[in-house]
């Protein structure tokens, strides 16, 4: 009888290791799926070590930068503040998204051709040191519609071709967009990467 | 439980008693040996030698923010190391600041219209062979509710043949 006991508890036991088993998360996904920080416009969203103010989002017809640097096409451009909360090595915004509904478009570097402080884009950040600057995505002139999800993210050093690797391991700070409902603008010009007067 | 019942097992008990912290220690090793440095903590004021180099001691001098350009707000202070340079191969970084209440850290910054004073240097690196003042300028911030506390340790890496990886924290009066 108490060996039959025994028995029945072994096996109970094996029971709810499973369940529990199954219940767990995988432990190499935890460690490096991003974990989203959801923003808002004008409120400061903070991730990891990366913090962001999105101060504005708006649809040009065309973009100029500091340098000189200029182009016609369909540009999405997001101005905003950035900083860092814990670290300053790193601390860049090294990659940054716009989630299309079937594409994914990187923050262009086009606008970097003539001055590296002409988006914020890698530039250095600092601890709790705003500095404010724009982010640009060229986009094909018929994807201004439905919604798009805008992804900010440190550099984890996978480079910005594969974004299934470049936002691993840290936070993602994440703000949906109704495309259509952005504000149009002609010619826009990019904020230079420069201190916040507080 | 009886006394019998820790007698029959008194050989696992022991080997557990082993393996557990030994596997703890084994982990630890496995997951962070390769990147985390060993620390040495140094009194203010006072030095510490490597190998046969010598660091220390470290002080933070703040300086006006309209004269290096930094902006509003903010707090740039100039972080020198005393560095008496031996023979022996050894790299490290320059300085930088850590706030332990709140594990914030500033490196340095060269974008701000300053110049290492004379008989100083930005890297460790030395052909003279004689002292020098290792300086790295480091912005903090001071606007309200995010300055710094005067509980700052100066802290840099280094690594040599003989020591391994050792980052130095340095206490600092302010």
């Amino acid at each position: 009888m108490r060996g039959l006991r025994g028995w029945l508890l072994g096996v109970l036991l094996l029971i709810a290791a499973w369940f529990v088993a199954a219940a767990t998360p995988d432990g190499e996904a935890l460690m490096t799926d991003p974990f989203t920080v959801t923003a808002a416009v004008g409120a400061p969203a903070v991730g990891d070590n990366l913090a962001v103010n999105i101060r504005e989002i708006v649809v040009s017809d065309g973009v100029s930068a500091s340098g000189g640097w200029q182009a016609t096409g369909t540009w999405v451009v997001v101005d905003l503040d950035a900083w860092t909360v814990r670290t300053e090595s790193p601390g860049r915004i090294g990659v940054a998204y716009l989630v299309l509904a079937h594409r994914t478009i990187a923050a262009s570097e086009r606008p970097l051709t003539h001055d590296s402080a002409a988006t914020i884009l890698d530039a250095r950040l600092h601890v709790d040191v705003p500095q404010k600057g724009s982010l640009a995505f060229e986009i094909p002139a018929d994807a201004v519609r439905g919604t798009a999800m805008l992804q900010i993210a440190q550099d984890n050093g996978a480079g910005a071709g594969d974004p299934t690797l470049s936002l691993e391991g840290g936070s993602v700070i994440e703000l949906p967009l109704s495309l259509s409902d952005l504000p149009t603008v002609s010619g826009r010009a990019l904020t230079p990467t420069d201190w916040v007067d507080p | 439980m009886t006394r019998g019942w820790w007698r029959r097992n008194a050989v696992a008990l022991i080997v557990l008693a082993l393996l557990v912290p030994a596997g703890l220690f084994a982990l630890d090793a496995i997951e962070f040996g390769a990147v985390r440095n060993a620390e040495r903590d140094i009194a203010a004021g006072s030095s510490t030698s490597i190998a046969d180099w010598d660091f220390g001691s470290a002080t933070v001098e703040s300086l006006d923010p309209a004269a290096v350009g930094a902006p509003r707000g903010t707090e740039p202070v100039v972080v020198t190391v005393r560095v008496d340079r031996g023979h022996r191969f050894l790299r490290c970084t320059p300085p930088a600041i850590v706030e332990p209440a709140t594990g914030r850290s500033w490196t340095s910054i060269t974008t701000l219209d300053w110049s290492p004073p004379p008989g100083s240097q930005t890297s460790c690196t030395s052909r003279t062979g004689i002292p020098y003042d290792l300086v790295a300028l480091v912005l903090l911030p001071a606007g309200e509710g995010q300055s710094v506390g005067d509980d700052l340790i100066v802290e840099l890496s280094t690594a040599s043949n003989l020591a391994g990886g050792l980052d130095l924290r340095f206490a600092v009066d302010r």
